[in-house]
């Protein structure tokens, strides 16, 4: 269950984030563990690959910023890993180091690839 | 390194909203809390956020706040407190 975070973006409490969810009502925690997906972790490595340990492209508070400015449709619809996606390929994209239309041609490239090899 | 704020003084947190990349969250904005310890000065992440190098440094504080003051209605023991770390440029001395 996602949080409930709509409607303290409104009005009712000016200012307050979307993501800043703290004492407000969440559910409860669904203790469940999934494995994580192959992609999953491949993201992970991604962005320790280009973070602070790493080519220092990008920053843990850049991923927070992006998270925090791709609105909150798309923050309640996207889980953990695709936040962590999203975010990076903002700030790449921002810097210059990727452009939206490359990644389009190679999201399609994959697609195609997989619809056709399975893999 | 000595800062205008020390162990045991009361301090209250702004009760701004700017736009940006903020590290105080919602919650303890407009409380007033107690320095409990000085965490040490770092490059400031609402600078980092957007690509800079988060310099001058700024000072962290680790403030504790009455679950109380925090919470109207809650509804544990009088004592009980929650520890926040909150960058100087948030507090304000009371």
């Amino acid at each position: 269950m996602e949080p409930d975070n709509t409607k303290f973006t409104s009005a009712k409490e000016p200012g307050r984030g979307y993501h800043d969810l703290g004492g407000l009502s969440a559910g409860p925690v669904d203790p469940a563990v999934t494995t994580a997906k192959p992609w999953e972790k491949l993201s992970v490595v991604l962005g320790n690959a280009l973070g602070s340990k790493g080519k220092k492209v990008i920053c843990t508070d850049e991923t927070r910023r992006t998270r925090e400015e791709m609105g909150v449709e798309l923050y309640n619809k996207l889980g953990y890993f695709e936040k962590g996606i999203e975010s990076m390929r903002a700030i790449l994209t921002e810097k210059g180091v990727l452009d939206d239309a490359e990644i389009e041609r190679r999201m399609a490239a994959i697609e195609k690839r997989i619809r056709e090899q399975g893999r | 390194m000595t800062g205008p704020f020390s162990p045991g003084d009361k301090v209250r947190v702004a009760r701004t909203h700017p736009p940006g990349h903020r590290r105080t969250p919602y919650y303890v904005r407009g409380k007033t809390g107690t320095i409990e310890r000085v965490c040490g000065e770092f490059p400031n992440p609402e600078e980092l956020a957007y690509g800079f190098d988060g310099l001058p440094r700024k000072r962290l504080y680790r403030v504790r706040f009455r679950q109380k003051e925090v919470w109207p209605n809650y509804t544990g023991a009088d004592g009980d407190t929650v520890d926040v770390d909150i960058y100087e440029h948030w507090l304000r001395a009371v």
